[in-house]
């Protein structure tokens, strides 16, 4: 296994230089430069933003940007922000925490809602529970992230005033994390479990009807054995590639989730710098998010094994 | 409740504050704020109406202590006064660090840092307007205790002086020939051409400190991020990014004030959040609140709602130099077209007034011209007409067989700025101009004017409190020049005005200016902005000001009832 883990980082290099070009080429597409920003000032002249344009490099023609940003990256210097000079890696390091610890906790909601309720609709004969998984995992799906989020904050920190109207946790106290946390958790989590159950429970369907489960209840076994042991454990395949794919989704949902709920992480980051032509800081981050992806899959992969010892990794 | 409401809004007839131009309205986007109105009957109180008596509960005289909580949409980009290019950065190193004057709400140049403002009459401005010369007070120390001088200012102009230093402004360094600390607390600026407004340049930007920057890189240095060595009533304590920053207050503040024990930015960057907080009483104060939520916020109990007109209009920009809008009886055609009452009306719920000058209304040299071209469809086509454009069969007129169709650049993402466009294109189908509506973000939209790439625009600009500000965008030779305007003679007068002191004959060269631009028709203004702006009802002494960069002008004299 630990060859095939090598292997898989070493086969992502390409990949990731790949994904360091479309990305850089994407984000200088659009017309303006970081400079445009702050024209409109009444004080900042055109003067002055010429001069602050030949400052950033932005003069240089774009592949020497290019070049310069990675050959940067591969010393372990990813830029300056333009934004405030200070170096991307500081930015992104000092707004990490925020974002994984919302993308844990909505991953954990969404998991523990998830397979009970795959599980149940998926055992049950009755027509309503599947009706109403069908209803909510549509909402989930279909219901934008800044709405049900704005409603939560109008309702529940406006109205009942039972959650801070966002923010994170200033005491870092267990009760006031969670106080803080719940709400966008939750928020970011609904869109996550909802694919999560249909998944689980059009799975769970499926192995249901397989010759060995006929045959573990056929020996007597107890019926709870059967649908934990035997069916759920084979149906939480597909469920882990899932989980794998769930973190560019999370990632992007956090750009939404963090801006309703004031969330001090790497989603607000991006959008800022994505508005501000930040080029460096998009280029750190969206770096950040592909590696991130390659790992979340390479974990995911390696999981299988431990979920199922019939996957052996060819080496 | 309608007259309740009405008497906390006041209404400042004041002048402007330096911003950036998209800065305050661009998260507008999707709000709840219609569906909040619809449960909550919301009062309009018209910003033309007389003021009211601002609430007089100073009878107990400031208090100290007490936490002030500031609601902001943007996180500041930096805290150096030099290199932030957002009024909110501009707001928050106002409680730390300190200009040599200040602006005050009717566009004066007070003294801060100095001990008085340079003036002819007590010999800082000599006769020829060649020499400035600053009075530094005596008094002043460092937060870390080191004496301000004269030498502070030399080195902060040499610093921002330097061309590697990303300052975004540097307004009238370019007049300065050679600066020279006389004594400790003198300071003479020599320069190379008369200058009336020389005073603009150390009106707004904080002073720096030598000792602590003259080691340093001044574009990355960590004090651009913790200015924890300022002269200003508040002293830095932390800057938790995305979340808050937090200032204390400077036991040591030389002159009376600085009463708040702690205030707090706290970063929001949802408007509708920002609403939702100040329905809870989170917040104590949130400054330029955007038009659909002013009704909402006259609603609420416990703030006092400030409408303050700024040196800022919204309009339609337009190249000069187009084939088609560079014909004169065009553009006059096309405002005769826009009927700015009925936007004003309705987008923005009567709370501003129709503009029609290059001149902001605030402004002392403004000159009302909204009668010049009043909304008249018929004399809009007979312009039109005259300019050889005749009506086609689907309504669309035509010259020479090319349609009347205008490319319109507007800046995506703010609910309001669409209304406005799309019942103008409404409104100019009426006379027969087509015009299609192009969504840009906004660096895309300011290269295009940059590069005086573009036919027709919708736009914001904002001018400083002084109107040699006007030369960015008119005089011919100017950078910001976007509008492709050509006039000798606006030129001319735009550059005499700099180099009178006298207030009235410098009026009369913008009353001319302004007599011209309007007839010709340059841009279709359509607002002045207001800024709105919603302070709790236990803070006293805030007094808004947008001659000033921004309203922390008179921080310093704030305090918060127990």
């Amino acid at each position: 296994v630990a060859v095939y883990i090598v292997r898989r980082l070493l086969g992502a290099i390409p990949l990731l230089l790949g994904i360091s070009l479309i990305i850089f080429v994407l984000i200088h597409l659009p017309p303006g430069g970081p400079a445009d920003i702050y024209a409109g000032s009444p004080t900042a002249s055109a003067a002055d933003l010429a001069r602050i344009q030949e400052n950033l490099g932005l003069n240089d023609p774009l592949p020497v940007q290019y070049l310069k940003w990675l050959g940067g990256m591969v010393t372990g210097n990813w830029g300056n922000s333009y934004r405030d000079g200070r170096p991307v890696t500081q930015t992104i390091l000092e707004r990490l925490p925020a974002t994984l610890e919302l993308m844990a906790a909505s991953l954990l909601i969404a998991l523990v809602l998830a397979i009970p309720i795959g599980i149940y609709t998926a055992t049950r004969a009755q027509r309503l529970p599947r009706y109403v998984l069908n209803v909510v995992t549509m909402l989930g799906i279909s219901v934008p992230t800044f709405w049900t989020g704005l409603m939560v904050i109008l309702i529940f920190a406006g109205r009942l005033g039972w959650i801070p109207t966002g923010g994170r946790s200033r005491s870092g106290e267990l009760l006031d994390v969670l106080h803080h946390l719940i709400a966008p958790a939750l928020v970011l989590a609904f869109v996550s479990m909802a694919g999560f159950a249909r998944y689980i429970h059009s799975s769970m369907i499926e192995v249901m009807q397989e010759d060995y489960i006929r045959t573990a209840r056929a020996k007597g076994l107890n019926p709870r054995t059967v649908l934990l042991r035997h069916a759920f454990r084979n149906a939480a395949i597909p469920v882990i590639t899932l989980l794998g794919l769930e973190v560019p989704r999370l990632f992007s949902g956090a750009l939404v989730t963090e801006v309703v709920f004031s969330w001090p992480g790497i989603g607000r980051l991006i959008t800022e710098s994505i508005l501000g032509r930040n080029y460096p800081v998009l280029m750190g981050a969206f770096m950040l998010s592909a590696v991130m992806v390659v790992i979340g899959n390479l974990v995911a992969d390696v999981c299988y094994g431990l979920v199922n010892p019939q996957i052996r990794y060819d080496e | 409740m309608a007259s309740q409401t009405q008497n906390k809004t006041q209404t400042h007839h004041l002048s402007r504050r330096t911003f950036l131009k998209w800065g305050g309205t661009a998260a507008g986007a999707l709000t709840l704020a219609p569906l909040i109105a619809a449960c909550a009957p919301a009062p309009v109180a018209a910003p033309g109406a007389p003021a009211e008596p601002a609430p007089a509960a100073e009878t107990t005289g400031p208090r100290t202590g007490g936490e002030l909580v500031i609601g902001s949409i943007q996180e500041p980009d930096s805290l150096n006064p030099w290199l932030t290019g957002l009024t909110v950065g501009l707001e928050v190193e106002a409680l730390i660090y300190e200009s040599l004057t200040r602006v005050d709400p009717a566009g004066n140049h007070v003294p801060m840092l100095a001990a008085e403002a340079p003036t002819r009459e007590n010999g800082g401005v000599s006769e020829d307007l060649f020499t400035y010369t600053y009075r530094l007070r005596d008094d002043v120390t460092w937060h870390d205790g080191t004496p301000f001088t004269a030498a502070d200012v030399v080195f902060t102009y040499e610093a921002i002086a330097n061309p590697e230093v990303n300052a975004r402004s540097r307004i009238g360094f370019e007049l300065i020939e050679s600066v020279e600390a006389v004594d400790d607390h003198t300071v003479t600026f020599r320069l190379n051409q008369p200058s009336a407004v020389f005073l603009e340049t150390w009106g707004y930007r904080g002073i720096l400190p030598a000792h602590i920057f003259e080691n340093e890189d001044m574009n990355t240095s960590e004090y651009n991020r913790a200015p924890t060595v300022g002269t200003g009533p508040y002293k830095f304590v932390e800057w938790v990014s995305g979340d808050r920053i937090v200032v204390e207050r400077n036991e040591d503040y030389y002159r009376e004030g600085g009463y708040i024990d702690r205030i707090e930015y706290r970063i929001v960057p949802s408007s509708d959040t920002l609403l939702t907080m100040l329905e809870t009483g989170e917040i104590d104060m949130r400054f330029a609140i955007i038009a659909e939520q002013v009704p909402i916020v006259q609603g609420l109990g416990d703030y006092t709602l400030h409408a303050t007109p700024a040196h800022a209009y919204f309009h339609f920009t337009i190249n000069n130099a187009d084939p088609i809008l560079g014909d004169r009886r065009v553009r006059q055609a096309l405002t005769h077209g826009l009927n700015k009452q009925l936007i004003t009306e309705t987008v923005l719920f009567d709370l501003v007034q129709p503009h029609g000058s290059p001149v902001a209304q605030p402004s002392w040299v403004y000159v009302d011209h909204n009668d010049r071209y009043p909304f008249d469809p018929d004399q809009a086509r007979a312009l039109l007409e005259e300019a050889g454009w005749q009506e086609g069969s689907d309504g669309i007129r035509s010259r020479d067989g090319e349609r009347l169709v205008l490319d319109l650049l507007n800046i995506a993402g703010d609910s309001e700025r669409l209304q406005i466009v799309q019942l103008a294109q409404a409104m100019w189908r009426e006379i027969g101009a087509e015009v299609n509506i192009s969504q840009v973000d906004a660096a895309t939209f300011v290269a295009a004017m940059t590069e005086q790439n573009y036919q027709f625009a919708y736009g914001f600009w904002g001018f400083s409190v002084d109107p040699s500000g006007y030369n960015e965008r008119w005089l011919s030779t100017s950078p910001g020049h976007w509008l492709n305007y050509d006039n000798p003679e606006v030129d001319r007068l735009l550059l005499d005005a700099l180099a009178i002191p006298d207030r009235d004959e410098r009026r009369a060269l913008y009353e001319q200016f302004q007599e011209i631009v309007v007839e010709d028709a340059t841009n279709i203004w359509v607002y002045n902005r207001v800024f709105f702006d919603a302070v709790k009802q236990r803070v006293q002494g805030f007094v808004p000001n947008t001659s000033n960069s921004t309203n922390m002008w008179n921080a310093h004299e704030w305090w918060v009832e127990g």
